[in-house]
């Protein structure tokens, strides 16, 4: 049970106004009954069920004793929901709270009902309370699983270090190159102080080497050249100068070439690896982590989150680390060379950095809305020429170019700001960077001539030296938002990766390979939220080898049924057992393989259509994959394609029609040999000739299997054993088809609201269930042959 | 379309807390809710009126405007709307913070004050043909901005930290 902590002065007027009422549960709401942000306490206490308002007068909003309440209810509403208390027949209203606090009051609902009628309380576990960060008191993303804020960014480091170990090599590599590249990057700045000094210089002594006397002897000796008497001695340094800046420039940008190849091969490597393992984790986990997620979110994942891991790996990482690495060489060099001009150029540094990142933030905001646009411009050209037909026959051409008007004009003023706020702030950054330039002359100029700057050259080899001091620093102040988006995207890849499945082997879970096909429900309780259930208390028993029919109107718990069995969720309450087992103790893969799924809307995967039928077992024959072609009613509509079995069935198989579709499907069911069949609405939404060809394949498909089967058209289930009528997710009724339309109950009313309706489509021949009156059914003993183009 | 005659119907609140309508040639209808047919691009017009029938609902009527109802009529309607359809409207934005991808924006809204946080601003922030602008936070609640341009100068410098 949820409880919380009752404030002092609540408590204090619940001892005094209700002296013997022992609270046995608490919870604050978030929403007044006037409907506005507020709180209100739902307290339940031994005998009585009351609300008080939150604030210091605690009026009291709802008093009821609970033996006059029959049950509470949840009723959800937009952005909010309430509990209602039916009392006589009628309902009252409880309390209201946001959307947020879903999971705490549906539990207490449910706690509340439970002692209504005397049953023990479960456990407060069992609905995903809404999580707050115990370190800032946040609420906790649903789909991160922690707090942004306080999570541990070294968490996200270490895990990319562990899918760079194997490619060890490779960094070691990087980190060589890189350190080589920064040294060599050095020297031709200071070639500017040689320069001016020793080539331009005619003050000093054409024998002047010693700077240079580190140089072997021989070296030295190869560019000595006698210069002509008075002219500058750049006869005798000149070709140094330039053959160590060419040296050095060569080596460097090589190592920057290497740098660039081990960094790319153990960036994409890594990255596969990283994108493998992502895939490889959503293939296991169970269904309910994907109602939690936004599919466009989860291909996010895939997609943006491991390109910007690999942006990190191979781009930001070593640029931070070169950036840094020249900062700290160049920084040295600098204080080496004069330690005052250092300082002094440090002074316009801070300013530009301290614009820089004011401006970035808000460039990048508007680099993004930027870039929204034009993925709002992209997304309605694409929604629009795909409904080129549609637009055309409502003759809505001139409303479409309206639209497509708003979207570009909002996509163009979008880039006009862009570019308005970047003329802004451009030159006024650049303006900030040449002061720098400009402090290098006048201070440089200053202490030359106070004699506290050795030469000329030295203030060269600053100006030459500035770039490279300024770009680490704006790479690094800019490059800290890159990495810490890079490594928030990191994080949340790997969450993925580290997310448990919710339904997995138990650890005594037992092979079954080959199971009978006998299921029980043994009163399964069942939400996908867990206090708004979907199944109650539904207790069935089927035998192995029995056709049963689902019946009930949309929304009864027909489809979840059958997620049930199949074991996509776990059931919140009961068990479901197959051969007397309880599936969760069925090793998954058993399980798995032998339930057989056709559905309504057939999924088809891009590929041949042998390649869609052969899924369903991969190391079939080929003679298998034609006998389950023949046999699902495939293979005539197939030869009639120009690529028969490789004909490429297009995206989601849209290049064939319905009933091909589904035919192909049954032929993959066929393949697949499963003990256990399930149809959902197999065969609806196609027309009666199609349907009579899929008629027929589902009886050979039915044929000593455990088949269940939802059907719209409920005189397609008259040749089930057994029908199931579902109501609100419980079972209403259950019988043969003669049985319940005798008893003129809920499925009676049903055949007769769908009578009226509309026209049920009458399909011939009795099938191999038994017979019964025209108006079809799974059996559908004639028929047959033709060629399947609709 | 089934359209009520403002001046011909009556909504009354009954002892549960509930509202029931007086309707001609349907005597009172216990029990219904008044839901916006267009809450985000008109939601003082065209007021449907249901009575909750598993698994739908079943109208009673199309209220076509909410202004042509009597004044205590309409309190009955709108707060009945007000307590359905929990959508509040962001009159003001104090304050944005981000840290860590996370926005956290402290706001006045017309059910009062919240501070909402923000995960993802491009799924989270989503934009109608009409102009207003729904957010979802991180608790999955909505929030509208009808007219953006109507909102202060302020609070377009903070909005600009999220989506600008």
């Amino acid at each position: 049970m949820y409880n919380e902590k009752l404030p002092d002065s609540l408590q204090r007027k619940l001892d005094v106004d209700f002296l013997s009422e022992k609270v046995r549960f608490a919870i604050s709401s978030d929403i007044t009954r006037q409907g506005v942000y507020g709180t209100e306490w739902l307290v339940v206490t031994e005998s009585r069920l009351l609300v008080f308002a939150g604030d210091n007068g605690h009026d009291v909003l709802f008093d009821r004793p609970l033996k006059d309440i029959s049950s509470v209810r949840f009723v959800n509403l937009v952005g909010s929901a309430a509990l209602r208390a039916e009392i006589e027949e009628k309902l009252y209203h409880i309390i209201a709270y946001s959307d947020a606090r879903n999971a705490e009051f549906g539990q207490a609902a449910d706690d509340i009902n439970n002692i209504i009628k005397g049953q023990p309380l479960r456990p407060a576990d069992r609905a995903r309370a809404r999580k707050m960060c115990s370190k800032c008191g946040r609420p906790i993303p649903q789909e991160l699983n922690k707090c942004p804020r306080c999570a541990d960014k070294r968490k996200a480091l270490i895990s990319v270090f562990q899918f760079l170990k194997p490619h060890w090599k490779y960094m070691v590599g990087i980190f060589l190159t890189m350190v080589a590249g920064t040294l060599l990057g050095l020297l031709p700045p200071y070639m500017n102080k040689v320069f001016v000094d020793k080539v331009f210089n005619p003050t000093v002594p054409p024998n002047a080497y010693t700077y240079l006397k580190w140089l072997p002897q021989n070296i030295l000796d190869f560019f000595r050249i006698e210069p002509a008497p008075n002219i500058f001695n750049y006869a005798r340094y000149l070709p140094l100068v330039v053959l160590a800046i060419l040296l050095s420039d060569t080596i460097r940008f090589f190592f920057e070439g290497l740098r660039g190849w081990f960094a790319g091969q153990a960036g994409h490597r890594t990255t596969h690896e990283v994108r493998s393992a992502v895939y490889q984790k959503f293939q296991e986990l169970s269904l309910s982590y994907f109602d939690k997620h936004q599919t466009g979110a989860l291909m996010a994942r895939v997609n943006q989150d491991t390109n910007e891991l690999r942006q990190l790996l191979v781009d930001f990482l070593p640029m931070v680390l070169e950036n840094a690495l020249m900062l700290i060489g160049v920084g040295t060099v600098l204080f080496i060379m004069n330690w005052k001009l250092t300082l002094c150029i440090l002074v316009p540094l801070v300013f530009a950095v301290a614009f820089l990142k004011k401006i970035f933030s808000k460039i990048h905001g508007f680099w993004h809305n930027f870039m929204h646009k034009r993925q709002r411009l992209s997304a309605f050209v694409g929604d629009s020429l795909s409904g080129t037909r549609v637009v055309k026959a409502f003759g809505q051409e001139s409303v479409e170019v309206d639209k497509f008007d708003r979207r570009s004009i909002d996509y163009r003023n979008s880039g006009i700001e862009l570019e308005t706020r970047w003329s802004k702030y451009h030159p006024t950054l650049h303006w900030l960077i040449n002061l720098g330039s400009i402090t290098v002359w006048f201070f440089g100029g200053y202490l030359l001539f106070k004699g506290k700057v050795a030469t000329p050259g030295t203030i060269f080899a600053f100006q030459a030296y500035l770039g490279h001091f300024y770009r680490p620093v704006f790479m690094l102040t800019r490059m800290l938002q890159h990495v810490t988006s890079a490594l928030t995207a990191a994080e949340r890849v790997f969450d993925i990766i580290d997310t448990e499945p919710e339904i997995k082997d138990s650890p005594n879970a037992t092979a079954m390979p080959a199971m009978k096909g006998s299921i029980e429900f043994d009163d399964v309780s069942f939400g996908y939220n867990a206090f708004d259930p979907v199944i109650k208390e539904m207790s069935i028993k089927i035998e192995a080898n029995e056709m049963i029919g689902l019946v009930g109107r949309s929304g009864a718990g027909k489809s979840t049924f059958i997620n049930l069995l199949c074991r996509l969720y776990d059931v919140n309450k009961g068990r479901i057992l197959i051969d007397g087992i309880d599936v969760r103790d069925i090793k998954y893969v058993d399980l798995r393989s032998q339930i057989g799924i056709v559905l309504q809307e057939t999924f088809l995967f891009s590929g041949s259509i042998f390649d869609n039928i052969i899924y369903a077992r991969p190391e079939a024959t080929v003679d298998e994959v034609l006998a389950a072609s023949k046999a699902a009613n495939a293979h005539d509509f197939i030869l009639a394609k120009p690529d028969g079995y490789d004909t490429d069935v297009g995206e989601r198989g849209n290049r064939l029609s319905g009933g091909e579709k589904q035919r192909v499907a049954i032929a993959r069911a066929i393949l697949r040999d499963p003990r256990i069949l399930i149809l959902d609405e197999a065969t609806s939404s196609v027309d009666a000739e199609t349907e009579k060809k899929i008629q027929e394949a589902v009886t050979t498909l039915t044929r000593g299997r455990t088949t269940i089967a939802i059907a719209h058209r409920l005189s397609t289930l008259r040749n089930c054993n057994r029908l199931i009528v579902i109501e609100d997710g419980r079972i209403v009724e259950s019988g043969t088809h003669e049985e319940l339309l005798a008893k003129q109950g809920v499925f009676y009313n049903l055949v007769e609201t769908q009578k009226k309706t509309s026209e049920i489509i009458a399909v011939g021949g009795d099938g191999p269930r038994g017979g019964g009156p025209p108006g079809g059914g799974f059996g559908g003993g004639g028929g047959g042959g033709g060629r399947g183009r609709h | 379309m089934n359209l009520l005659d403002p001046k011909k119907i009556k909504f009354t609140k009954n002892p549960a807390g509930m509202l029931d309508v007086e309707v001609p040639d349907k005597g009172v209808v216990e029990g219904v809710h008044c839901m916006q047919l267009f809450p985000l691009s008109n939601p003082e017009r065209y007021i449907s009126v249901v009575r909750p029938v598993k698994p739908d609902h079943e109208e009673v009527g199309i209220i076509e405007r909410l202004a042509d109802l009597p004044h205590d009529q309409q309190k009955l309607v709108v707060d009945d709307i007000k307590f359905r359809y929990f959508v509040p409207e962001i009159e003001d934005i104090i304050e944005v913070e981000e840290s860590a991808g996370l926005y956290e924006m402290d706001m006045k809204t017309e059910r009062g004050p919240r501070t909402i946080f923000i995960l993802n601003p491009r799924e989270a922030i989503s934009t109608t043909d009409d102009g207003v602008m729904l957010i979802t936070d991180v608790e999955k609640c909505r929030y509208k901005i009808t007219r953006f341009s109507k909102l202060s100068p302020r609070a377009h410098a903070q909005f600009e930290k999220i989506v600008f």
